[in-house]
């Protein structure tokens, strides 16, 4: 959804060509332009000081009229640097690929849900992110290993089952 | 009840936790009991291994629960203790206190008892 509203960004449309304010436009979709010319990116979950006052800086110069391409690129750079740390804050794509692949599929998705869980809500607040990425790493390893150890079992139980279908029609004829 | 129905000292240590969190047993919670209670953490993999295994054995039943954004929309599985799992239970408990009798000394890593 985009909340592009304000005199200050319609007369921006102005300074830039239209291919440079669609750009913008994309960008700025989460964000909402007050009537007084400030802007909140609604991401509050990962919103820190240092980007309050990057967008407080910003929103100074809206204010002033004085803004230039540069400015822009920076509040740019700064919504780019949002989304990243946003996408950073995820479980490893990997070691979820790696689990879904693996996994019985009556469990997966609960276990998944678990470590997400553990990981937002536990891991990573407590220990930062590089040490909540290994951990994730090793706890879907384990849940690998389990995963398939119980599926050689169902296959070792069907072989035997097999075997013994086989001697009991070998029998038979 | 049967041979196969004594447990192991993984699903003893689960079955323990499921009582004590009652209707909130799921993975997450049933992991952090036993990391509270035993210091011992216990992988994804060995519980839901071992939950799946006493399903089987009819000593705990499942259900779906609600998706939360902190899972990442995915849904919880809750277990709960059955009647066998519960009669398992007692039995287990009881052949414990029945072989540890009389063993507290040397349990509690004292010399008094010398045999």
């Amino acid at each position: 959804m985009s909340i592009l509203e304000g005199s200050t960004l319609r007369q921006l449309n102005k300074s830039f060509n239209e291919i440079e304010f669609m750009k913008i436009k994309q960008k700025y979709r989460n964000a909402i332009v007050h009537s007084d010319g400030s802007i909140r990116y609604y991401i509050d979950d990962v919103l820190d000081e240092n980007s309050i006052e990057i967008f407080d800086s910003i929103t100074n110069q809206i204010k002033k009229n004085e803004i230039k391409h540069e400015v822009i690129r920076e509040y740019l750079n700064a919504v780019e640097q949002l989304e990243n740390s946003k996408i950073k804050d995820k479980p490893p794509e990997g070691a979820d690929k790696l689990m879904l692949t693996i996994l019985p599929k009556d469990m997966r998705e609960f276990q998944l849900g678990d470590l997400e869980e553990e990981f937002r809500t536990r891991i990573l607040p407590n220990h930062g992110l590089k040490y909540a990425v290994r951990w994730y790493w090793i706890q879907a390893g384990w849940a690998v290993l389990f995963g398939l150890r119980s599926q050689l079992a169902n296959l070792i139980g069907l072989g035997l089952l097999t075997k013994i279908a086989s001697w009991f029609v070998k029998k038979g004829g | 009840m049967g041979k196969g129905d004594y447990l192991g000292e993984f699903e003893h240590i689960v079955l323990l936790a499921l009582l004590r969190l009652r209707d909130n047993a799921y993975g997450v919670t049933i992991r952090q009991e036993i990391r509270k209670r035993t210091k011992r953490e216990a992988s994804i993999g060995s519980v839901y291994s071992t939950l799946s295994r006493m399903e089987q054995k009819g000593f705990v039943k499942s259900r779906v629960g609600e998706a939360t954004e902190e899972r990442g929309g995915r849904a919880k599985k809750y277990f709960v203790i059955t009647a066998k799992g519960q009669e398992a239970l007692t039995q287990t408990q009881t052949a414990l206190s029945s072989m540890s009798f009389g063993l507290d000394p040397v349990l509690e890593g004292s010399n008094v008892l010398k045999i």
